[in-house]
């Protein structure tokens, strides 16, 4: 717990670090290339057009749980590319600083934070998109769409545990990074982003325990807010077992990263 | 006297800097979780030093005698395994690789290094001009850094670091990379600073650049310090040391080394505390200390850092929390009331048999097909 705090506070008091240094990634990211920052845009709209025509049309009929799947992916896809970005620098974040961080006083704790504040112009950008979507569709703003900051809230305390526990354990672990890109191309098909996990053939326990991943309860958030019109607290014991879950990650994040952190110099 | 008026800018006591000789990565893994056994080394054995405002300190010593290990954690990049050190100010490391990204331009690397250590955007601006005539990079700064010879690579980190406006200045051996007019120059920056009362460490084998420019030198021996002092008082003692170094044998040589090196593996917080106690002796020239001075002595000597520790609260805490997130699992998987639990506790466990699950899976087909 004390470790937790730690981090935290060592975060919030240099956000205005983070944050600079985020927008100057995104910035130089794509500034080699000659249509720039476009690129962010124009690679999910490609995706999520194959994704349609492939799943939406193919598979599903254009419909699916009782939603035109259009608006079903759009409100899964739009989260999932915020964790898919964060994710995978995540993973990155502090092996690729660490020739800089043995010249240069920094906070090291703000390292996972980064890829997550980088990703957040594009979240924004696609998340108004998403809502004009869903407005054309006849979807009219209502009180559950207040939800969206919980599911926000939920999704960016997950990344963050992910991260911490992620960017430490690449250091330390050579093998880590691969391990987790290939369990995060497979966690892509079981969170529910483009393939329904409610179809009804697959056994209870199997299913129950799929959705009980993090990613998985994050996208379900959004689309309770966006489509179901649920209520958090009417899945409770779901809820409660994801913030458990995602407490302990911090926690065990946190430890990880404090107690490692000054043997990262003597890795590189 | 006139020092004990000045402030205290970088306050070190009873500083140590262990390192684990684990031969591979796996093995460094392993002393995370596990209390290993790998011999451990002392780079920095028991530093005390106080540097007050405007002064200019060199730091003297052969290779491996703990001089860069020791600025960095003045600089407060490396943290110190037990020990403390109190820096009152902004600090700057400058050192050889100054840490620039080669796919980058110079441009951006200044902007880049300057954010991280902690600039505004605004204040970049304003700096930019000066850092880019400073580093004498001319057309090159728009060129990405990997196409930069070492010298220009040197310059432009010299630059930028010098600009940050830093109240402490840790130069690390980078006083003589560039070529002599650059040495000149940065010389006459750093003598700048000086006058404008900024506090500089400097590490340099030239020993001459340690005579013009310091006020005072701490000279490592490996891993402790041998002297400091005056800067012609402890220049003297050093090249006689030097010179005596130099008139042993090769084969004597490396017996004078690893006497030391087996002396940095086999040291101990508590070799320091006794080393310490007798020091104190020494200076107050009484046989016993009082014993609240000893308990002192004891605690500086002995506080590692906390990171390492994990105390009862914590596991208590995170032990806590794993049994409640592997009951509220348990509950969600096996499809449980709470009503049902609380009268049958036996449930959470007793479900898991192959029938009961084989009823579940049932179930939820069952709904799905009325649903249709």
């Amino acid at each position: 717990m004390t470790d937790f705090l730690q981090v935290m506070r060592e975060i919030f008091s240099n956000a205005p670090i983070a944050n600079r240094l985020a927008r100057f990634n995104v910035k130089s990211r794509w500034a080699d290339n000659y249509l720039g920052s476009i690129w962010d845009y124009l690679e999910p709209t490609i995706y999520i057009g194959t994704y349609f025509l492939v799943f939406g049309m193919g598979m599903y009929n254009g419909t699916v749980n009782g939603q035109p799947y259009i608006l079903w992916l759009l409100t899964g896809i739009v989260p999932w590319y915020f964790i898919q970005g964060s994710f995978n620098k995540g993973l990155n974040s502090i092996k690729s600083q660490l020739g800089l961080l043995t010249k240069i006083r920094f906070p090291m704790s703000v390292a996972p934070v980064m890829p997550m504040l980088e990703e957040l112009r594009r979240f924004g950008v696609m998340s108004l998109v998403m809502v004009i979507i869903l407005w054309l569709f006849g979807e009219t703003p209502n009180i559950y769409w207040i939800q969206y900051l919980y599911a926000f809230a939920a999704m960016f305390a997950t990344v963050l545990a992910q991260n911490l526990i992620n960017s430490t354990l690449t250091v330390i672990i050579p093998d880590y990074k691969p391990a987790m890109a290939a369990l995060f191309r497979l966690l892509f098909f079981t969170s529910g982003v483009i393939i329904n996990m409610d179809a009804k053939h697959l056994p209870f326990v199997f299913i129950t325990i799929v959705k009980m991943f993090p990613f998985y309860y994050v996208i379900e958030s959004f689309r309770d807010a966006f489509l179901y019109h649920v209520w958090f607290w009417d899945k409770a014991s779901n809820a409660l077992f994801f913030w458990l879950l995602t407490l302990l990650m911090l926690m065990v994040g946190s430890m990880i990263h404090l107690r490692f952190r000054e043997r990262f110099i003597d890795m590189v | 006297m006139a020092e004990e008026e000045r402030q205290v800018k970088v306050r070190a006591s009873y500083v140590t800097k262990q390192y684990e000789m684990a031969p591979t990565k796996s093995d460094k893994m392993k002393s995370l979780f596990f209390k290993t056994n790998f011999p451990k080394f002392w780079a920095v054995r028991g530093v005390n030093f106080e540097a007050f405002e405007g002064e200019t300190i060199a730091i003297v010593g052969n290779n491996g005698s703990g001089k860069s290990t020791l600025m960095k954690m003045v600089a407060g990049i490396v943290p110190p395994t037990s020990g403390e050190i109190e820096i009152n100010g902004e600090t700057s490391l400058i050192a050889i690789n100054a840490g620039l990204k080669g796919n980058m331009s110079g441009r951006e690397n200044i902007r880049l290094k300057a954010l991280m250590l902690g600039l505004t955007n605004e204040e970049i601006d304003a700096k930019m001009d000066e850092i880019i005539a400073f580093s004498e990079l001319g057309d090159f700064i728009d060129q990405q850094v990997k196409s930069y010879s070492s010298g220009m690579k040197s310059k432009l980190g010299f630059s930028i670091s010098v600009h940050t406006n830093p109240d402490i200045l840790i130069v690390d051996e980078a006083l003589s990379v560039g070529d002599a007019t650059f040495n000149r120059k940065s010389l006459a920056k750093i003598k700048e600073f000086q006058q404008q009362g900024k506090t500089i460490f400097f590490v340099s084998h030239s020993l001459g650049q340690v005579r013009e420019m310091a006020d005072r030198v701490l000279w490592m021996h490996y891993g402790e310090v041998r002297m400091f002092g005056p800067t012609e008082e402890v220049m003297n003692a050093y090249d006689k040391f030097i010179a005596d170094y130099k008139a042993l044998s090769g084969k004597e040589q490396t017996k004078y080394r690893n006497e030391y090196r087996t002396a940095q593996q086999n040291f101990s917080l508590d070799e320091l505390y006794e080393k310490s106690l007798k020091r104190e002796r020494k200076i107050t020239g009484n046989d016993v200390l009082p014993a609240e001075i000893e308990t002192s002595i004891y605690k500086s000597t002995h506080n590692r850092h906390s990171a390492e520790r994990w105390s009862v609260v914590d596991k208590t805490i995170l032990v806590v929390l794993l049994l409640l997130t592997v009951f509220v699992a348990d509950k969600v998987i096996l499809n449980l009331g709470m009503k049902n639990i609380v009268e049958h506790p036996s449930h959470l466990i007793t479900n898991w048999s192959p029938e009961k699950i084989h009823e579940l899976n049932v179930e939820h087909m069952a709904d799905d097909l009325s649903a249709k």
